[in-house]
């Protein structure tokens, strides 16, 4: 039995390229945030980064 | 109304040397046969039944095939009459080989060989093949294939059991020529003058099982022999030509993202930081982001010289509050050592942040950098840095990974498949272990 196809490998491995392109698979490490106080543009040493190995959120100064 | 065909009785003989049984399956074809019992060579052809040889009963070799065993082989029916042992010597190591002798009243003789677990079937040639050359390797051209020379060997006959349809000897000696062209090969046997070409094609012990109806199992096939086909026959080739199509997806691919990416600059200002205690962060304008869920990127660009500095980045969403934490180091070192001048980092570096939705945005940047801590450290002097963000810029890193993935399965196969061919051509004339030998084969009879 064959087990291994490669033109079927091929074309799943261009799926899952093109679906991570369409869908944005990032190298980038980022932290997506809801609800940025609205003060921040004002006073922006209100908020610290989320970003990190430890949550950092210190709700302002 | 057709008569129904009657089966071929065996002739029987007394042997005379010590009076045992042989039984001639061969008929008139026969010239030489074995009794089992004392192993004498006889000539069956004469009256008084001439003794050819006597030799070592020590040398008696079981055959897998027992002779008398009939079977429907290649679509005619045929019975095993003689059994031989051949051995050939190279760089001191003996290599034996079976020969089965199958006999058809109406088709003739064939014959089926055996080492290590290998077989063939085998036909004398009606014709006469030519030479011919391929790359290094003379060969012969026969029946519209091309046969490249194998191994050129002495060949000697160690012990026969049956009957043959020549006056066969022990201690016969041969010169063999083999030529493969797999599943096929072609012998040359030299003997007394006269040259004898024969035609193998590789078949399996279970064909040969099935076909005489044997018990047991036959015997396992090790390494590969000289003209087995290979599994990976066609195979490299195949999966190269599907490579090149699915490269070719995969480039027009990488085009259509590319050239498909708008990559529109929408904000872009230039700021100093000095490492003064306080409060570092700010927040740019706000910059407008198109409609759609497309990439962002931010790239950095700083004058930094022989140190580093972190920034902290949020993409934040004016209206919705919705926001985006990461963040950037960038540090460039250089300098001039024993062996001569380096550098590392890089004075610039970017983030791309994935489906950012449409909407009014601004960044918060808090850079960060070595702030001086003792009077032997110098105190950093700032630096200079461009923020740029782009909207939907193309990014091509999952191409790159992509790529040895899509590539992989050929080159394994093509690994697999010289792997194969090399272990053909271990024990051939033309090895790479071999020395000055290979040129042995190359000089005879052209």
């Amino acid at each position: 039995m064959k087990l291994f196809s490669y033109p079927v490998y091929g074309l799943l491995l261009l799926g899952a390229l093109a679906a991570g392109q369409w869908y944005g698979l990032s190298a980038t490490s980022y932290t997506e945030v809801k609800n940025v106080p609205k003060s921040v543009r004002e006073n922006p040493g209100v908020y610290r980064s989320h970003y990190g190995w430890l949550p950092r959120w210190f709700g302002g100064k | 109304m057709a008569a129904t065909p009657q089966p071929v009785r065996a002739r029987s003989l007394s042997c005379p040397n010590c009076g045992g049984l042989i039984e001639l399956r061969g008929f008139e074809h026969s010239r030489s046969a074995v009794c089992v019992q004392c192993c004498t060579i006889i000539d069956p052809s004469t009256p008084e039944l001439t003794i050819l040889q006597k030799f070592d009963q020590k040398l008696r070799v079981r055959p897998l095939i027992p002779l008398g065993t009939r079977g429907n082989w290649q679509g005619a029916p045929y019975e095993a009459i003689g059994f031989q042992v051949r051995c050939i010597n190279v760089d001191g190591v003996e290599y034996c080989w079976h020969e089965y002798l199958l006999f058809n009243p109406y088709k003739g003789f064939r014959y089926l060989t055996q080492y290590d677990g290998h077989w063939n079937d085998v036909q004398t040639v009606r014709g006469l093949p030519t030479f011919t050359r391929v790359g290094d390797h003379k060969a012969v051209e026969f029946a519209g294939l091309t046969y490249k020379h194998f191994q050129n060997a002495e060949a000697a006959t160690k012990f026969v059991m049956g009957e043959f349809p020549w006056a066969v000897r022990v201690g016969e000696r041969n010169i063999v020529d083999d030529y493969v062209a797999p599943p096929y090969s072609i012998s040359a046997e030299m003997a007394d003058g006269e040259i004898n070409w024969s035609r193998g094609e590789y078949v399996t012990g279970t064909q040969i099982w099935q076909a005489f109806k044997l018990n047991n199992a036959p015997p396992a096939a090790h390494g590969v022999y000289s003209n087995q086909p290979s599994p990976y026959a066609g195979k490299p080739g195949r999966a190269w030509r599907t490579a090149l199509l699915l490269l070719c997806v995969w480039a027009a691919m990488l085009f259509f993202f590319v050239i498909g990416a708008s990559n529109r600059e929408v904000f872009s200002a230039n700021h100093h930081f000095s490492p003064t205690p306080g409060e570092q962060s700010f927040v740019t304008p706000v910059f407008e982001l198109g409609s759609g869920a497309k990439n962002v990127e931010v790239e950095l660009k700083t004058d930094l010289d022989n140190n580093w500095a972190y920034f902290n980045l949020a993409l934040i969403n004016e209206s919705t509050g919705q926001g985006y934490d990461f963040g950037r180091e960038v540090s460039y070192y250089h300098g001039v050592d024993s062996d001569g001048s380096w550098s590392e980092g890089s004075r610039s570096d970017s983030a791309t942040i994935p489906r950012v939705p449409g909407g009014r945005y601004y960044l918060r940047i808090e850079p960060e950098m070595e702030t001086p801590t003792s009077g032997f450290s110098q105190a950093p002097r700032g630096f200079n840095y461009t923020v740029a963000v782009r909207r939907d810029v193309p990014t091509t890193w999952l191409f790159w990974i992509v790529l040895p993935f899509l590539i992989v399965p050929p080159i394994i196969t093509s690994i697999r498949a010289a792997a194969f061919e090399g272990q053909r051509w271990m024990e051939s004339d033309y090895s790479s272990t071999e020395s000055d030998d290979s040129s042995t084969g190359d000089d005879d009879d052209e």
